[in-house]
């Protein structure tokens, strides 16, 4: 048997998968360990199930007080990664960027002179429900919003996603929107974020569950279950008449 | 905070470190670099190594957050095993004293009527069915990131036995949990 296929023997997967875990294997077949988990997912769930029983011992820790240069270390290494290098300065980008700043001055001029002259409606339509959404409770300020507008047909309804200028933003797209309900503490899947930018359309039951929501969630995946990115409760608004 | 909520914060903050949000991962460091520092100190008592390899973690946790699958298991679990890592590549970089001068700790966690075993009803119940020697193996090897060779030194046995210890412990221990 070649060595890639032994380690599929559910024997030598597990006694790989516990020796990697409790850290006695040498350092060149570790990092093979690390090769076949990227490769075999029932390998790598092997060594998550050791990781879990293992990690009881760690449950104990008693936290220590940490040298202060050792977050200063972490940014400066990371922001080092992430500056921009004059050796990859490019003419043609710069030029390339001048054509965006030209076409995006005259969307905003004809934005302007439409908005301007463009006949007042009756009255602006305002959002029927909104939730502040904060990545955790000791955040000082909420970090995005989110808003529901009620549509004049089934199907119209639908949420809007805006973010706090004074925060970080981060991609939304693919993430997962939640409502628990006020009354049962339900949790019910409204869909998948396609496109920020864009208005998320609502069938009407998860319109109707946006209604009877305490609660909003964002959530990393597309099940109740999945790790909650963003919450905040959610209020109805009085509408302008 | 709650065991609960506290892992579960360092869920949500994964998910965020995963789509690159920079205040989350200064929150995660907030939040576990304490525990972490005392998990990295354990196996490199010198404070100054410690705190370099702490830092290395954090950058690695950074870099391979991606890798990092949810659906699998609790991310507390998994940052612990990026950190063991690179404390245990460190050790394997650098020979180095035997670190443990007091062995009270695994004594303690060893022995039948450590607190542990009460909390982590599963672990506890599955190590007690575990003979003494292998048991003592595979608890020192994991907190202190002893090899083998370290191993055979501390508990006087050849290297074959030590090897077959826990190589068996391990193998009860499974057995035993799925059971």
């Amino acid at each position: 048997m070649s060595s890639c296929l032994r380690y599929r023997n559910q024997t030598i997967r597990q006694h790989l998968a516990s020796h990697y875990v409790l850290g006695v294997l040498s350092r060149r077949v570790a990092r093979r360990c690390e090769a076949i988990m990227r490769k075999d997912a029932e390998f790598e769930a092997a060594v998550y199930e050791w990781q879990k029983r293992m990690n009881q011992m760690d449950s104990n820790l008693t936290p220590m007080t940490v040298p202060e240069e050792v977050w200063a270390g972490i940014e400066a290494k990371l922001d080092d990664a992430t500056a921009p290098s004059l050796s990859h300065f490019n003419p043609l980008s710069w030029l390339s960027n001048l054509t965006l700043l030209r076409t995006a001055l005259a969307v905003a001029l004809c934005f302007t002179f439409f908005t301007t002259f463009a006949p007042e409606k009756d009255h602006a339509v305002t959002a029927s429900y909104v939730a502040l959404m904060s990545s955790d409770a000791d955040q000082a300020e909420p970090g995005l919003v989110v808003s529901a507008y009620q549509g004049a047909n089934p199907g119209e309804s639908n949420l809007r996603f805006q973010w706090n200028e004074r925060s970080e933003s981060i991609p939304l797209n693919q993430l997962g929107v939640i409502a628990i309900d006020r009354e049962t503490g339900e949790a019910l899947f409204l869909g998948t974020i396609t496109d920020e930018k864009a208005p998320m359309f609502l069938d009407k039951p998860a319109w109707l569950a946006v209604k009877n929501s305490a609660e909003l969630l964002i959530v990393k995946g597309d099940t109740v279950q999945a790790p909650v990115v963003f919450r905040g409760p959610c209020v109805q608004l009085e509408q302008w008449i | 905070m709650s065991v609960n909520q506290w892992n579960s914060q360092i869920e949500a903050y994964m998910a965020q470190i995963q789509l690159g949000h920079r205040p989350a991962f200064e929150k995660l460091y907030q939040l576990t670099s304490g525990k972490l520092f005392a998990l990295v100190s354990r196996m490199i008592p010198d404070r100054d190594n410690a705190a370099e390899v702490l830092q290395e973690s954090y950058i690695k946790i950074w870099h391979s957050a991606d890798r990092y699958r949810a659906d699998l298991g609790g991310a507390w679990a998994w940052i612990c095993q990026v950190t063991r890592n690179a404390a245990l590549d460190r050790l394997r970089q650098h020979s180095r004293q035997l670190p443990i001068e007091d062995e009270s700790e695994i004594e303690w966690l060893v022995g039948e009527d450590s607190q542990i075993w009460l909390e982590q009803h599963d672990l506890s119940r599955c190590l007690q069915y575990v003979k003494e020697q292998p048991r003592k193996a595979i608890v020192m090897a994991y907190l202190h990131g002893l090899t083998h060779q370290e191993l055979v030194q501390r508990l006087n046995a050849p290297l074959g036995t030590l090897k077959s210890w826990i190589r068996r412990g391990l193998k009860e221990l499974n057995e035993c949990l799925h059971a």
